[in-house]
């Protein structure tokens, strides 16, 4: 997406209106995320090679499912997941629902995803002057075999997929299971990988 | 690997290689503030304007396209927004990003963020209403954006992405950057789609 030319820029003389008295919901703020650093204690880059070759790790196969829209991730701390997952956890909360029950309801994983991924993207790009896309995606398999408290059902299913210091990390927010993709049971039947 | 991982975080348990449990840690978070945000037009739970099959949504783009894009998606049907819903939607994120201060930014924030950004907010908003009928038809898309946009100008550089919106109305394209908005059948790059993300 690097050819694109801020069209905000061009609104920066517009006067900020004052944050509003009336608040959406007492959300925690956004949370920006542990990156794993260099050497030089900037965050470790990963790009696309790095992407596949981990899914390759992985177990994914077909990259033609994979879809990575930006040049440049930085990686994730694996020291800051149960933070995130907290995050994700009160503001279902401030929202009214209990993640831990939103199953038995009609779920989409890739809804929670989206939104773990958008809130530590507006943290990272409000807090730090890092140029460097945050690698939490949403992961849309077939689950053909039993994960835990999931069954095998054959039943299309989404999870987040986040690429961490230790690996490419999948995890279900209602049930807070993860694995590292490559013991993801069902890492065979990925129909799709965004990031 | 399993056990650095839970070397790192003693709130990672692992049973077994397929399967650990990364436990909210709630005190990491206390040390979080509030993020202000201002209320977002109403969403009707159990909206009435029906609801869309992936089919449904790839014979709309088939009636104004021949090159329709491939779709992903988690769900097999989604709600559609009533139109006058979407209109004041659109204006509220425009406010937020201004509220938020979010400008463009290479990769941390660019246009697939404003796009998602735009979908996650959406699906917020119709989640704390009690939606439970499922996720709202809009989406992020990729698209080859060779004529001027919203606001965005052509570019046969890269891809683009935005928002597909399937409202009581019909499918809508928005540039999220500016809040521009046209049907699909006018919306200059209907055939330079590659996928959408719902």
């Amino acid at each position: 997406m690097k050819p694109l030319l801020s069209v905000l820029s061009a609104l920066a003389f517009l006067p900020l209106p004052a944050v509003a008295a009336d608040p959406l919901v007492e959300m925690p703020d956004f949370p920006l995320p542990a990156f794993a650093m260099d050497d030089a204690g900037r965050p470790q880059e990963m790009g696309m090679i790095r992407i596949v070759r981990g899914l390759q790790k992985g177990g994914v196969t077909n990259m033609e499912n994979l879809v990575a829209v930006d040049n440049q991730y930085a990686v994730i701390s694996s020291d800051c997941l149960p933070m995130l997952s907290a995050w994700l956890e009160m503001v279902s909360q401030s929202i009214g629902i209990d993640l831990k029950r939103v199953r038995t309801q009609t779920y989409d994983g890739g809804v929670y995803g989206q939104l773990l991924e958008v809130a530590t993207t507006i943290a990272t790009v409000r807090q730090t002057d890092y140029g460097l896309a945050v690698p939490i995606g949403v992961m849309t398999c077939k689950r053909s075999s039993t994960w835990g408290s999931l069954p095998g059902d054959g039943k299309r299913d989404a999870y987040l997929l986040i690429a961490t210091d230790q690996g490419f990390l999948v995890y279900d927010p209602p049930t807070e299971q993860a694995a590292l993709l490559a013991n993801y049971p069902n890492h065979s039947g990925i129909l799709k990988i965004q990031f | 690997m399993l056990v650095a991982l839970v070397a790192l975080s003693i709130a990672v348990r692992a049973e077994d290689e397929a399967l650990s449990h990364i436990t909210p840690d709630l005190t990491a978070l206390s040390r979080l503030g509030k993020a202000p945000m201002s209320q977002p037009p109403p969403w009707v739970a159990g909206n009435k304007s029906g609801m869309w099959s992936i089919d449904d949504i790839a014979a709309e783009f088939g009636k104004v396209t021949d090159k329709p894009p491939r779709i992903n998606f988690s769900h097999d049907a989604f709600v559609r927004p009533d139109h006058r819903w979407l209109l004041a939607y659109r204006e509220w994120f425009q406010q937020m990003l201004k509220s938020l201060k979010l400008e463009y930014r290479d990769d941390v924030f660019d246009c697939d963020n404003f796009a998602r950004t735009f979908v996650a907010f959406a699906n917020m908003v119709a989640l704390r209403s009690g939606e439970t009928q499922g996720s709202l038809c809009v989406g992020w898309a990729t698209v080859a954006n060779d004529k001027a946009f919203g606001g965005v100008p052509g570019s046969t550089l890269g891809l683009h992405s935005l928002v597909v919106v399937g409202t009581s109305e019909g499918l809508f394209v928005i540039e999220p950057q500016t809040g521009k908005m046209a049907s699909l059948r006018d919306y200059p790059n209907r055939d330079g789609f590659q996928d959408l993300n719902l």
